[in-house]
């Protein structure tokens, strides 16, 4: 029997040593490229190897709000300051049970029109349609029947006059130029059909017209994490998959799409919590089917600030949203697993959404009880394991710090010494401790997720710093 | 062990990057330091040399040894150009003398410049095409390089060349530009083409009559940009994109840039050639009626009311949308559209109380429609 488990906990050991390479190799090549690259893209600044932002392509912003009175009027007047022309604002009310509308009608001077607007693809009935004439841009309010956030962003999809369509969050704030940061990719290659953009977390930082006035990292320890976490995601990973066009996420915060191609794939499906990403995935899936050239880039300088939870029982909640989104995206999507036609993105980002984002919490879980077995059996080197621990937590801290001090200097921000510290605190107390938290929430989403569908993201929200 | 020791690899590679991060940190702070100053020192050496211009006489030949040696780095000519660009924002014309000076030095740095890597290479061009060097003279054997330019592999290194050889006014380097673009196969928006040149030369309308010209040599994505630079250029152009409107072997996109075209510039003759497109009824035609719907909003008649009345009740929502749209824009009131409101097309109504709606708010907020 023993000598079973032994073979067994063999097997484990192996298992884990590929699966730590895998990871940490990763990680690294993350943090290289994506240092390297950011260094890259201030030089190009420097030395003037940018498009300046006067080749203006008509966007649409489309904002989707279900009870967002706190935050709607700063958003849509943050939209209106942008430095951009050629753009219009649609925000989606989806059949919100607060002020939401009443604050935009009021605040806008909008007026109800009778717009009929065609569904090509396929969302709840609109029920009366408002529209500012004052503004700067045209500015539009679609007040529709609750169907969740997907079926608002097809709403808006329909409604949009513009071959470009930008979706982001209502409580959430564009960076001045962040519009013609995003829509220059779109000059550099027409053959993109998907820009992400960055999101920072707002929270501690003061805007003033879509500008920066005072950038100081949060207060509250949990949104610190989280800053941290984003720098993490969005300045390392996301640089790396979009080196070989192996992007799988666009953050439902802040994309642009281009719309005649993901009407032709369908739009949103209002099936899924995780919307952007499975329409992400469906647009490589889309493209490659239809033998169709094109590129799914990530546009490192076009900034979103967006608020962060600064509750725990938020964080969890939004997080199991996320894991709920990425296992049925991956699931809808299954065809490209181990599938030649759809090359890197197939064997490299889905292989690696699979195994270190899906099933890392079960694999790590998995980990855990063979520990504990193993140390039944007293076939554990406690002093080598603790060892390995320590590095673990000291690799990941250092890469997270590598990650989030990249993204400060290259953004030319600054931060004091006070924040310094705590960024280095608070790096390992997200390495040991928040990540097996949200592990265990990942974990468990699972259960019972039928049950989430059509549901908002719920955030307690606060009204953003504007000055 | 094994495990152990790679992990301590991996650790000592991430302190190394943190390090590195400080390391750059201090060096971006520090540089913009230098910057400055060499900036100062550029200044006062630059100052003697426009002195000596102003007097009528010619830059020290070690002057242009020094710009050789120093504008090498990519560093010190950044610095060079905020110096210049003071100058240069109070006396263009000096500066300009002093480039034909310089021209020894702008040589080597051009054959220089074109072998370093794509951000530095890159930068060559930027400074040509800003203070619009090519413009004058003399400066052949820079073009010629700039030319070599296009054929590099960075995107922004090719498009600085580009705006560098716009910016020469020059007619046929412009020419001989677009075909070495369109020879390599690089897409490129056609935005960055026409608004390209359009904002780089004064020189447009003979640019355009020369492009028009060539117009055949040319794929289709550049002759679309050929078109759209036309139209925001001048209307002196009617009769020859007349005439490639009415020619139904060109392809589809380089016709529909021609609608565009009679959108912008009305001209009589194109009236009755919209209103054809306008009336088609083929499945196939249904573009050439959304974008001739939108164009005849410039061309008021009873034809052009009737023509779009009739598209109003199209199977096509584009087409639909458009022709609302220039009915509304035609100035028609709800009276002159009776038989759309009282008709049985719930679509073709609202669509059109919409425009006719929305007309009337923006003229009382005087926002923005569209």
């Amino acid at each position: 029997m023993t000598d079973l488990i032994k073979t067994f906990l063999d097997g484990v050991g192996v298992f884990f040593i590929c699966y730590l390479i895998g990871y940490s190799s990763f990680l690294f090549l993350s943090v290289v490229v994506g240092s390297s690259t950011l260094y890259r893209k201030r030089q190009q600044e420097k030395l003037k190897s940018t498009l300046s932002g006067d080749y203006y392509t008509p966007i649409s912003v489309i904002v989707p709000a279900f009870n967002e009175e706190v935050t709607i009027v700063e958003t849509v007047k943050s939209l209106l300051s942008l430095e951009y022309t050629n753009y219009e604002v649609i925000v989606v009310d989806d059949g919100s049970t607060d002020t939401t509308s009443k604050r935009l009608i009021e605040t806008f001077r909008m007026v109800e029109v009778r717009r009929p607007i065609v569904r090509r693809v396929q969302c709840q009935p609109e029920e009366c349609i408002f529209e500012s004439f004052a503004a700067k841009v045209p500015l539009t309010l679609i007040r529709k029947k609750n169907g969740g956030k997907a079926d608002s962003l097809n709403m808006g999809i329909n409604a949009a006059k513009y071959p470009y369509f930008i979706c982001m969050d209502a409580d959430s704030v564009l960076q001045y130029d962040s519009l013609s940061k995003i829509a220059s990719c779109v000059l550099e290659d027409e053959n993109i059909v998907a820009v992400g953009g960055v999101v920072h977390p707002s929270n501690g930082v003061t805007l003033e017209n879509g500008r920066v006035k005072r950038y100081r990292m949060p207060s509250n320890a949990l949104a610190f994490m989280q800053v941290l976490e984003y720098s993490r995601s969005f300045l390392a990973t996301r640089i790396l998959l979009d080196k070989f066009n192996g992007s799988l996420i666009i953050s439902g915060a802040f994309g642009l799409f281009k719309k005649e191609t993901v009407i032709a794939a369908g739009g949103y499906d209002p099936s899924t919590i995780g919307e952007d990403m499975e329409l992400v995935v469906k647009l490589h899936e889309y493209c490659v089917n239809n033998n169709m050239p094109y590129r799914i880039r990530y546009a490192h300088d076009a900034v979103c600030w967006s608020q962060a939870p600064e509750r725990l029982k938020d964080l969890c909640r939004q997080r199991k949203r996320w894991h709920i989104g990425l296992f049925q995206s991956m699931w809808i999507h299954r065809g490209m697993f181990a599938n030649a036609k759809f090359g890197a993105v197939s064997f490299i980002s889905y292989l690696y959404f699979l195994i270190y984002e899906l099933l890392s919490p079960f694999i790590e879980l998995f980990g855990i009880l063979t520990m504990v077995l193993a140390f039944y059996f007293d076939l554990i080197n406690v002093p080598f394991m603790i060892m390995l621990y320590s590095v673990y937590a000291v690799f990941g801290s250092v890469f997270t710090l590598t990650a989030f001090f990249s993204r400060v200097y290259t953004s030319e921000m600054r931060i004091s010494l006070r924040d310094t510290l705590f960024a280095l605190g608070l790096c390992v107390a997200e390495v040991v401790g928040l990540r097996f938290i949200l592990s265990f929430v990942r974990m468990a989403s699972l259960i019972g997720y039928r049950s989430e569908k059509h549901r908002w993201d719920k955030l307690e929200r606060q009204k953003i710093d504007f000055e | 062990m094994k495990v152990e020791v790679m992990l301590y690899v991996y650790l000592a590679i991430s302190a190394a990057m943190i390090v590195f991060n400080i390391v750059s940190a201090f060096v971006f702070k520090f540089n913009d330091r230098k910057l400055d100053k060499k900036s100062t020192s550029f200044n006062s050496i630059l100052g003697v040399q426009m002195k000596r211009l102003k007097n009528e006489l010619q830059i020290e030949k070690k002057h242009i040894r020094f710009l050789v040696k120093r504008l090498r780095n990519v560093g010190d000519f950044l610095a060079f150009d905020k110096a210049l660009t003071e100058i240069y924002d109070r006396d263009s014309s000096t500066v300009q003398k002093y480039f034909q000076e310089i021209y020894p030095a702008l040589l080597s740095l051009a054959k220089y410049y074109k072998g370093r890597s794509p951000v530095k290479s890159a930068f060559f061009p930027y400074i040509i095409s800003k203070y619009k060097i090519l413009a004058v003279d003399g400066f052949d054997a820079i073009m010629r390089i700039m030319m070599e330019y296009l054929h590099k592999q960075d995107f922004f290194c090719r498009r600085n060349a580009l705006l560098a050889i716009f910016s020469s006014e020059d007619i046929d380097s412009i020419s001989d530009a677009l075909h070495t673009v369109d020879n390599l196969k690089v897409r490129y928006n056609t935005k960055l083409i026409s608004e390209g040149i359009l904002r780089h030369t004064a020189n447009r309308n003979a640019i355009c009559k020369r492009l028009l010209a060539e117009l055949g040599d040319f794929t289709v994505d550049m002759q679309v940009s050929i078109i759209n630079l036309c139209r925001l250029s001048s209307a002196e152009f009617s009769e020859e994109i007349l005439g490639l409107l009415l020619d139904d072997r060109h392809d589809n996109e380089l016709r529909f840039a021609c609608i565009r075209y009679f959108a912008t510039h009305p001209n009589p003759n194109a009236h009755k050639v919209l209103l054809r497109f306008n009336d088609a009824r083929t499945a196939e035609s249904w573009e050439y009626i959304a974008v001739s719907s939108t164009a005849l909003s410039e061309y008021p008649s009873e034809d052009t009311i009737e023509s779009l009345k009739k598209n109003l009740y199209s199977s096509n929502w584009h087409v639909r949308h458009n022709s609302a749209d220039s009915l509304e824009k035609l100035g028609l009131h709800y009276s002159d559209l009776i038989e759309v409101f009282e008709g049985d097309d719930r679509y073709a109504r609202e669509i059109m109380q919409y425009h006719l709606d929305a007309r009337e708010l923006l003229a009382l907020e005087g926002g923005a429609k569209e």
